[in-house]
Formats: C-alpha cells, sequence, structure tokens
C-alpha cells in the first residue's frame, strides 16, 4: 500500500501541471499528495513518543530466602522518546524514561544453631529502578514499527531496612544508590492514525543490561506526535 | 552474641553466615564409598608432616603433570600443588585405618596392602584452576612403605563424568623430602592476591572471603594481601570494586558505588559469589590471627580515608600472634601521605609497603611492592635488600614467569599471585 502511495505522489505532480496550467495571479496550489496524503511527504518531521505501562521481569529474581520475602518482579513505567526523520521509513532518536525492575519486601528471618546465631536476614522495602539513555532507531513500515536502542542505563536502587527484631537493621528513610550500566533494547509496536500527527498504539519492549545481568519487559500505550518542518 | 529485640550489636558480631551456597561447599562433600565415620579420630598436620615433599607422578591417568608438591599447609590440613593447569589437591581428611578393613572396603584398588598392617587415608578434593575441572581424591600410604622406594596408590573422580566414582588411579613415588626451612623473619613469602585469587580465577571461594583467606593457607600461602574499603558509616570492609557489581556479589538492590552502603545495609543487602557476608576488615584479622599460621599480611587500602580505621586495629591483631606482620599498602601519594599523617610510634608497628620506589625511598619505607611488569629490576632490589627492606613483586600468575622471577631474583622477599598452589609448587621444586 504504501509504496503505492509513494509511486501516485510521485506521479502525480506532472499529471496535475499538463492538467491545470499555473496562474500567476491565484494562489499556488497545493498538489494532489500534499491533500490527499500529508502524513507520507518527505518534509523533516520531529516525531514526540510518549509510552507508559508495566514492566515486568524475565528473570528470576536474585533471592536471598525465598521463603521469607514477597516479590513483586515489575511495576509501573514510562519512557520518553523524541525522534528526527526525513523519510518515511527510518527515524533516529534518543529516549529515556523510568522502568521498575524489580520490588521486594523482606522480612526478619534469623537462623539459630542452639543459641548461636549463623545467619541474619533483616526485614527491608527495596526497589530497583531504571533510567535508560539510549539512542534510538525506528523503523515503520504499514502501521507497524520496530525500534532498537542501545545506550546507557542509570540503575537506582531504593533500600530501607525495616526490621522489628534487630533495631540496629532499622532505617529512617529509604537509602538511594546507583551507578550506569551500558544496555541496549527492542522494541515492536502498531500505530492507530488518529489524525496525520496523532498517533496511538500497543507496543512492546525489552531492556537488557547484559553486565548485572538485568533485563525487563514493558507492555505500553504508545502515544507519538509528529513536528512538520 | 545477642540478636534479641532491643540489643545493640557492634559490627565485629556479625555472624560470618554460615548457610553458604551448597553447590560450593557440598560439591567436595565425600559420597563415595570411604573408611570414615563421625567417630574416626583424625591426624592433624603436625603428624601428616613425614609425608611431605617432593613426588613423582609414577602412573595413572592425570592431567597433573609429572610431579606433584606434597605441602602441609595451616593447622590441620595437607595438599598436593602441581604444575600443569593450576591444579591442587586439597586433602580435608586424614585418618590411620587397619589394612584389613581397607582391603574389605576396597579390595587391590590401592596396590597390595599387608593385611596385618595400618595405612594413612587421605580425602579431599583437587581442582585444576586453569580449566576448571574437579574431583574428589583419595591417597592411601601404608604405615611401613619406604617413601623414597615404595610407590603409593590413589584414586580419584572427575565432576564432569561421575563426582562420586573415584575410577581413575594414579600413583606416587617420592622423589625427595624438604628441607626443614626455619620460619625466619626472611622466609619467602608467597602471598595470595585478594585472599587467594580473584574470582576469575576460579577458586573455590570468592575473593577476599573469610573461607578463600583460610584456604589459601592450605595450598601454599604464608601471605595474604586483602582489599580494604569503607562503608558509608566508616567500617572497613573487605571489598575490591569501587562498584557494587554482579562480578564479586549476589544482590539484586546492590548496586551503586560501595562506599554509599552502610554495614548494615550491605549485610542486608549483599552476598559474595558463595551466599556468605561481605566480612568486615575485623573479622578477617582475626580469622588471620587465630586461625591461620600467616606471616604477612598486605592491606590494600583503596582510599585515603582507609588509613585513620585500620592503623590499631592492625597494630592489635599484630599483639594476638608472635610472628604476624601486618603492612599498609600505599598505592599512590595520597594514601601514602595519609599513613604518614600517623603518630610515629603506631607506623613503627605498623609498617607501610609502598607501591612507587621513590615513595619507599622518600618515606623511607620498609617495603616495597613493584608491578612484575616492570620487569626483575636487578639493580633496585639489589640495593633495597641490601637495606634490609623487603620486595615483593606483583601480581605474578603465569608459571613461566614466576619461573623466571624465582630463578633470576633468587634474593625477593615473596611473590603476589591469583594462583597460589601454583607459585607453592614452582618455589618448593627450587628447594
Amino acid at each position: 500500500m504504501m509504496w503505492v502511495i509513494v509511486v501516485v505522489s510521485m506521479l502525480a505532480p506532472a499529471a496535475m501541471a499538463q492538467q491545470q496550467p499555473s496562474q500567476p495571479s491565484q494562489p499556488p496550489r497545493k498538489t494532489l499528495k500534499e491533500v490527499l496524503l500529508p502524513d507520507t511527504v518527505r518534509y523533516f518531521r520531529i516525531i514526540l513518543d510518549v509510552s507508559g505501562g508495566l514492566s515486568g521481569a524475565l528473570r528470576p529474581i536474585d533471592q536471598r530466602i525465598p521463603v521469607n520475602e514477597i516479590h513483586r518482579k515489575g511495576g509501573l513505567d514510562g519512557t520518553l522518546s523524541i525522534r528526527a526523520t526525513a523519510n518515511d521509513l527510518i527515524s533516529v532518536g534518543v529516549q529515556t524514561g523510568f522502568i521498575t525492575l524489580s520490588q521486594s519486601t523482606f522480612r526478619d528471618s534469623i537462623t539459630r544453631v542452639g543459641t548461636r546465631v549463623t545467619a541474619v536476614y533483616p526485614a527491608m522495602n527495596t526497589a530497583l529502578y531504571a533510567i535508560p539513555v539510549l539512542v534510538q532507531a525506528d523503523i515503520q513500515k504499514w502501521n507497524f514499527h520496530l525500534s532498537a536502542g542501545f545506550g546507557m542505563y542509570y540503575l537506582l536502587s531504593s533500600t530501607q531496612l525495616t526490621s522489628e527484631a534487630l533495631p540496629q537493621y532499622r532505617d529512617d528513610a529509604p537509602t538511594i544508590n546507583g551507578g550506569w550500566e551500558m544496555g541496549y533494547s527492542v522494541g515492536l509496536g502498531y500505530l492507530f492514525y488518529l489524525s496525520p500527527n496523532l498517533t496511538l498504539g500497543p507496543q512492546a519492549e525489552w531492556h537488557y543490561i547484559p553486565d548485572e545481568p538485568k533485563s525487563i519487559f514493558l507492555a505500553q500505550l504508545k502515544c507519538s506526535y509528529t513536528i512538520r518542518f | 552474641m545477642c540478636c534479641c529485640a532491643g540489643c545493640s550489636q557492634s559490627f565485629s558480631d556479625y555472624p560470618e553466615q554460615d548457610d553458604t551456597d551448597p553447590y560450593i561447599n557440598g560439591k567436595f562433600t565425600f559420597k563415595a564409598a570411604t573408611a570414615f565415620t563421625e567417630s574416626t579420630k583424625l591426624l592433624n598436620g603436625g603428624q601428616l608432616k613425614p609425608y611431605t615433599g617432593l613426588f613423582t607422578i609414577a602412573g595413572g591417568e592425570h592431567i597433573w603433570g609429572d610431579s606433584l608438591v606434597m605441602y602441609q599447609g595451616g593447622r590441620q590440613y595437607i595438599s598436593a600443588l602441581a604444575r600443569d593447569n593450576g591444579t591442587f589437591q586439597a586433602y580435608e581428611r586424614a585418618a590411620e585405618f587397619k589394612n584389613s578393613d581397607l582391603i574389605t572396603l576396597f579390595g587391590n584398588d590401592y596396590g597390595t596392602l599387608s593385611t596385618t598392617g595400618t595405612s594413612i587415608v587421605l580425602e579431599g578434593f583437587w581442582q585444576t584452576e586453569f580449566d576448571v575441572r574437579s574431583g574428589l581424591i583419595r591417597l592411601v600410604i601404608p604405615k611401613t612403605a619406604n617413601l623414597g622406594k615404595d610407590t603409593l596408590h590413589g584414586r580419584y573422580s572427575d565432576l564432569a563424568r561421575d563426582l562420586n566414582n573415584l575410577d581413575r588411579p594414579f600413583e606416587l613415588v617420592r622423589q625427595r623430602a624438604f628441607r626443614d626451612l626455619p620460619a625466619t623473619k626472611d622466609t619467602f613469602l608467597i602471598v595470595a592476591n585478594n585472599g587467594g585469587g580473584r574470582n576469575v580465577d576460579r577458586q573455590p571461594y570468592p575473593e577476599n572471603s573469610l573461607n578463600l583467606i583460610r584456604f589459601s593457607e592450605r595450598v601454599g600461602a604464608n601471605g595474604v594481601e586483602i582489599d580494604v574499603r569503607l562503608t558509608k558509616d566508616g567500617e572497613p570492609m573487605l571489598f575490591h570494586d569501587e562498584y557494587m557489581t554482579s562480578r564479586l556479589v549476589n544482590g539484586e538492590y546492590a548496586v551503586g558505588k560501595f562506599s554509599n552502603y552502610t554495614v548494615n545495609q550491605l549485610y542486608a543487602l549483599a552476598r559474595l559469589k558463595d551466599n556468605s557476608t561481605i566480612p568486615t576488615l575485623r573479622q578477617a584479622l582475626r580469622v588471620i590471627s587465630d586461625s591461620t599460621n600467616y606471616r604477612f599480611v598486605w592491606l590494600d587500602v583503596k582510599s585515603s580515608d582507609v588509613i585513620p580505621k585500620i592503623m590499631a586495629m592492625a597494630d592489635s591483631t599484630q599483639n594476638r600472634r608472635k610472628g604476624l606482620q601486618i603492612f599498609i599498602g600505599l598505592a599512590d601519594a595520597d594514601i601514602a601521605n595519609a599513613y604518614m599523617a600517623q603518630p610515629a610510634d603506631i607506623r613503627s608497628r605498623v609498617q607501610g609497603l609502598g607501591e612507587d620506589l621513590d615513595i619507599v625511598k622518600s618515606m623511607n619505607l620498609p617495603a616495597w611492592g613493584p608491578r612484575w611488569t616492570l620487569g626483575t629490576m636487578q639493580q633496585e632490589v639489589k640495593d633495597l635488600r641490601s637495606q634490609n627492606k623487603k620486595v615483593i613483586f606483583w601480581t605474578l600468575d603465569d608459571p613461566d614467569f614466576i619461573s623466571l622471577f624465582l630463578d633470576e631474583r633468587r634474593d625477593i622477599s615473596g611473590v603476589l599471585t591469583n594462583h597460589v598452589s601454583l607459585l607453592a609448587y614452582l618455589y618448593y621444586t627450587r628447594l
């Protein structure tokens, strides 16, 4: 379908020039492709994407003592990207956002052999988030789009010790720690055109940070707005 | 130790975490047929010392090379060290049994034993560090054996095939005993880097762990180097990297700088690769002074703010055991200046080891730790040794380069290595 549109749009100006000679006294008339297919014109465009949804881990979370913890492997996520393109197929830009990698609540656990304490696992609330800063390329064909990103992730952990049994393992407030790691992502989505410049559709993304290693799957609703120049 | 509600617990009281990874610690549990029972009276290291020396591997199938150094390390263990593939055989228990019982149990698997006498049986595990093979091992030494002539028989299993089937025979003949070297101030130092090797070196325990510090002595180390960093609340702990990484720790939520965490948070969030806790320096020094015979400790401090926190700790540890010397590693000028800012009397007891020759000379430090890639540094080593200063090269892991340094620089004080058993083998075969 896309190729048909492109061919039609290439042939249209010549055909129109023959059928409708220009008249200097009137304002310039729009070409056929501008009238019919504004979103396929090869203008430079900036595309803004806002996505949000749920994240879920596809990996076992590093567990301390499975019997004594409550895991939620993922949570909410939201990403923003800005892309530039001068054609109908490929756009390149940057992506950032906020992804919940995992959240855990641990309860107190103290192991004793006789009266000797051999292991202590204090209660705590913890969460791990990732802030991606990725260079992203997006290929759109028909209404599908495929994306790939590469760059850095700022891993952010929040920890608050909450032990009831062991007062020394109790924090007044969560402690935030973080560090940068390299990683990459791939995504696939489908677009519904709400208007020539506005699309909405589902997308799935998979983010992977190999050195940790941590991976996360995002199921999102993505809204894109196109600004033409 | 108290862990009930309402108590206060100091850092040094943290339990060492006994519930470590059963794969690592259970891998070498003897499930094969054995003469040992819970009531078997075990021999100690001193009783096994007569069986040390250089042995030729006279027969059998094996991948360990053509000779073994039988070494008595630690207070209760004996180990065999080989060159090929970075092999060690760590015998975990030894006891004397009646030959008749052994024949009943094993038939002629261990040579033709006299039906009337007794034999010493050693059991443990073997491992190659370079290609990561391992298994169980058993060696039988008849009490009547003439070690210089008689062949000793052993068998081993290979984890890749069947851990509990000791189906591979090997035979040993002792070439010679070692000269009985007195432990002196100038004893050659075989220093275990990061407690005995980096995680990538596939030691049985993780780097900078209490278990590895204990183990390295068994396979030849008489000195240990450990890395020291401060937590957010100022506790010196054993940790090499600036950041928490999956290379060193398990812990989903342990990310970012090590120094951003309090010791309590580290205890709650992160475990070493065998599930043991990250040790405090206090715990490590207690293990070194009370549970080992290490003569030399190199504290590789990672930042200058560590120095004021560890001087008194190192000093009191030295006082716990005679012959133990703790050196503060001074890797750069900042750390060296922080060390020199300490009172002179404590510096006279807890001495500095400089990595830069200019620092060693300008601060008149008693020890120098040059990087081995600088070469054998013949003149510099000669000058410092003539002033009775220690020179310990770091970090030598390749057997050819270790041999080069041992052969060309017989006057050096020691070598730091990630492959303790290999260095010990190469050193003891030259005695």
